[in-house]
């Protein structure tokens, strides 16, 4: 009889082997954008006063209007990465998405008048995001009657705002070539190298686990903050052990304050022990769990603006 | 007696000639030289490279190869193909079998490198060393369906891969 649980057992566990092999790490998603250099140069840009400072206000919409360059360079690097079997969010599809989703979201009413509930959190996150972000920018040089393009791709991940991949190249001086083509031809130069270190940065995520960022905050009717002790050890040095705990190898850096924690350049396994594919709010959700239980007992709220990012806000939903 | 003569010579002739033969390929594996002309049009890249051999078709034979393996194997300075495509550390002994069946001589490595410039070589490009002729010739390698090929034999990963 323990033979048969035994190899009973031994089965379950190999499917269960079989059936992660088939499983799919979340996918990050990359996008495309003209880079804040590009739009202010191009007059895309406009500022605005808000309590005495001055602030950018980049319009995607009308430089997709109205610059057929931008859409051509886009449209080549997007179709470039098709053919790699990766293909890109488009900012332009974004952003009519977001216009069409407002729209759908305040047409939307129950039959006594009910509307959709939207916190200011819910409508920040209304934005144009992505994982990763390449920001594309290029500058027509002259020499004589030739043309050339300096193209620069510069792949950043969104949540942890590192680099991690850029190239740049300039295309062969010509008198006749239009811009576009110009264009074209640098992007060509430069996609396979740049396509090369994007691969670098999977490959690195699949073997020391994803990188995110976790931000610990409090709310302020919360009487407890994170120097609170527990059994003699303050609440971030018990939050520090867990990640210590549970991160890939340990790999972590934090910063902390009485109010504020930081948790960075955290790696993640990129699957849990279920073998279910993990993101930021994954993983944060088991500190939640962790956090809620005894002797802690501390309520928490997860917010999850991306991917590789997570918030956890101590004291109450 | 005479018999006996044309039989032990038309053993050394083709004995030295598999030999020949032999050290052309393992010479086309190393004494070569790739310089990177422009990025061609869309997948495709162009080189120049530099092959030795007893005649020219051979030195062409050999480029056509050399171009091949530096793609795959060692990357082309100044190119958009700056690492190389297999990056991954031993894989040419872990994909013996395919690598033998692919780059053999009139192997399926045929289909993604051209002559460009119809063959032309350069009156610079063609040097005599010592016993052999070193030739310089323009070609053009079809990065993207090459890489298409290995992704689909499972030797490099796609961009999607594992996601």
């Amino acid at each position: 009889m323990k033979k048969i649980a035994i190899l009973v057992l031994c089965f379950c566990k190999l499917n269960l082997l079989f059936a992660q092999g088939d499983l799919k790490a979340k996918k990050p998603t990359v996008m495309i954008i003209p880079s804040n250099n590009w739009m202010t140069k191009n007059g895309f840009v406009k500022q605005i006063e808000n309590q005495g400072a001055s602030i950018s206000i980049y319009d995607y919409d009308k430089a997709f209007a109205e610059n057929f360059e931008l859409i051509s360079v886009i449209a080549k690097v997007n179709g470039l990465f098709q053919d790699r079997n990766f293909p890109l969010k488009t900012l332009e599809e974004e952003l009519k998405k977001i216009n069409n989703n407002s729209a759908i979201d305040d047409a939307i009413t129950s039959k006594k008048g009910s509307t959709i509930t939207e916190t200011k959190f819910d409508k920040l996150m209304k934005t144009a995001k992505a994982d990763i972000i390449i920001y594309l920018s290029w500058n027509n040089y002259k020499s004589g009657i030739s043309n050339s393009m300096r193209v620069i791709l510069d792949g950043v991940d969104a949540s942890t705002r590192k680099a991690i991949a850029s190239q740049q190249s300039i295309s062969q001086p010509s008198a006749s070539a239009t811009v576009d083509i110009l264009l074209e031809e640098a992007v060509l130069n430069i996609i396979d190298n740049f396509n090369a270190k994007l691969q670098n940065h999977f490959d690195d995520m699949f073997a020391n686990g994803r990188e995110i960022t976790i931000k610990l905050r409090k709310f302020d009717a919360w009487d407890g903050d994170f120097e609170k002790e527990y059994s003699g050890k303050e609440l971030s040095e018990i939050i520090e052990d867990w990640f210590t705990k549970n991160a890939v190898k340990g790999r972590y850096t934090s910063t902390s304050t009485a109010d504020v924690m930081s948790i960075e350049q955290l790696r993640i396994p990129i699957f849990d022990e279920a073998g279910k594919p993990l993101d930021a709010r994954g993983f944060a959700q088991k500190l939640v769990k962790f956090l809620r239980e005894s002797p802690y007992n501390i309520t928490c709220k997860l917010l999850n603006p991306s991917l590789g990012e997570a918030i956890v806000v101590l004291g109450e939903k | 007696m005479k018999l006996i003569k044309i039989v032990l010579a038309t053993i050394i002739v083709t004995i030295s000639s598999c030999k020949s033969t032999q050290i052309s390929r393992e010479a086309a594996y190393y004494d070569y030289e790739v310089q990177f002309i422009r990025t061609g049009a869309e997948g495709t890249e162009l080189i120049k490279v530099f092959s030795y051999g007893d005649n020219e078709k051979d030195c062409i034979d050999a480029s056509k190869l050399n171009a091949i393996r530096a793609v795959l194997f060692k990357g082309i300075p100044g190119s958009g193909l700056l690492k190389p495509m297999i990056t991954e550390i031993g894989a040419e002994e872990k994909y013996k079998n395919f690598f033998d069946e692919f780059l053999k001589p009139g192997g399926k490595y045929l289909n993604y490198v051209a002559l460009s410039t119809d063959g032309a070589i350069d009156a610079k490009d063609r040097l005599r060393v010592g016993s052999k002729l070193k030739i310089g010739i323009a070609l053009s390698i079809q990065k993207a369906n090459l890489r298409k090929e290995l992704e689909a034999a499972n030797i490099i990963k796609t961009l999607s891969s594992g996601f």
